[in-house]
């Protein structure tokens, strides 16, 4: 089949195919027709293997960001809850006192009221549960999702190894979209992506001396 | 009345045990026991005498619905009053909860009010 140069060359070929060749009156349309829908096709091929590609790669971050929230608002939870405890802790041992005293009615109606207001912000921190299988949904569709690109890639080489036209076509592709992102599509795509929250655990520590042996 | 109950309570999110131990604190339950799921609770059911069981639906390991199909299946705890506080709202997990032998449920965010109210009515 000879060295293909580029998808433009296949595309080429094609058509050549197209011109060339000779079949009864009843399968010529037939054969025109796949020849249009493959022509057509390539360029959905070319979107889909370059978002396969680059949106695949993003997915493991987008899910490492999700867990971290996660964990961030679960902790950020305990502490304020750890805090709310002893609050209601201090409100029981004054209540307590004011009521061996037994003249401190209107000061007991306040640590009521300060009581129901501890009890309700305990409750209001339901949301982080919520919240937390919401995300935790989410990043089950996104790795449901990842799994998929990687079986699609997986069919995307046995297509290519199967034919000399396949293991040509995915070749040009490949060689189109290199050009292709090389441009703005990938740089787009990249900047809208971006991890614009990082944490590796580097410590504050670690930071300030980063700093310091500057 | 509630104060004399024996209560399990199953849930993942540790925020959650939290946020329902003060509740029942609250409502002036001090003899309580936490499961992190299905199966941690099946352990302390069997170490244990519940008057009720208060159990999360998603859970990791076991799952309240599987937990609560588990418990079902055992002659001594068919009529052990269970009572589920989760996220599912839908009417197909309510029904669904109702067939396997859930005796109450709540949507969370709960209140302290529908808690005891639940409860009253299972175990007042």
């Amino acid at each position: 089949m000879g060295e293909v140069s580029g998808i433009n060359d296949i595309i080429r070929r094609i058509e050549t195919l197209d011109a060339n060749i000779e079949l009864d009156a009843q399968t010529l349309p037939l054969v025109h027709d796949l020849i249009g829908f493959i022509k057509d096709i390539i360029p959905l091929m070319l979107e889909i293997n370059a978002f396969m590609r680059d949106g695949s790669q993003k997915i493991p971050s987008a899910s490492n960001n999700l867990q971290f929230v996660s964990k961030t608002t679960e902790m950020a939870t305990h502490e304020i809850l750890d805090q709310l405890e002893l609050v209601t802790q201090k409100v029981n041992e004054i209540k307590e006192e004011l009521n061996k005293e037994g003249n401190s009615e209107k000061i007991l109606k306040h640590i009521e009221s300060l009581e129901k207001k501890t009890s309700d912000i305990f409750l209001s921190f339901q949301f982080q549960d919520i919240t937390n299988q919401q995300l935790e949904y989410v990043n089950r569709i996104l790795q449901a999702i990842y799994q998929k690109f990687i079986e699609l890639f997986d069919t995307s080489l046995k297509v290519r190894a199967r034919t000399l036209f396949g293991q040509d076509l995915i070749l040009a592709i490949e060689k189109e979209l290199q050009k292709r992102n090389g441009e703005n599509a990938l740089q787009k795509f990249n900047n809208v992506t971006t991890d614009i929250v990082r944490h590796n655990g580097v410590s504050q520590e670690a930071i300030d001396k980063y700093f310091t042996e500057k | 009345m509630l104060e004399d109950k024996r209560i399990l309570f199953v849930d993942d999110s540790p925020t959650m045990r939290r946020i329902i131990a003060n509740a029942l604190k609250n409502l002036g339950i001090t003899n309580y026991d936490e499961a992190e799921n299905g199966l941690d609770a099946l352990e302390k059911l069997h170490e244990n005498q519940y008057d009720i069981v208060l159990t999360d639906w998603n859970m990791p390991e076991m799952t309240g619905r599987e937990f609560v199909e588990y418990v079902r299946k055992e002659e001594r705890w068919q009529s052990l009053p269970i009572l589920m506080i989760t996220t599912r709202g839908m009417e197909d997990d309510v029904l669904t909860a109702i067939r396997i032998g859930v005796n109450g449920y709540i949507v969370k965010p709960f209140t302290p009010e529908i808690l005891k109210k639940k409860m009253l009515d299972l175990i007042g």
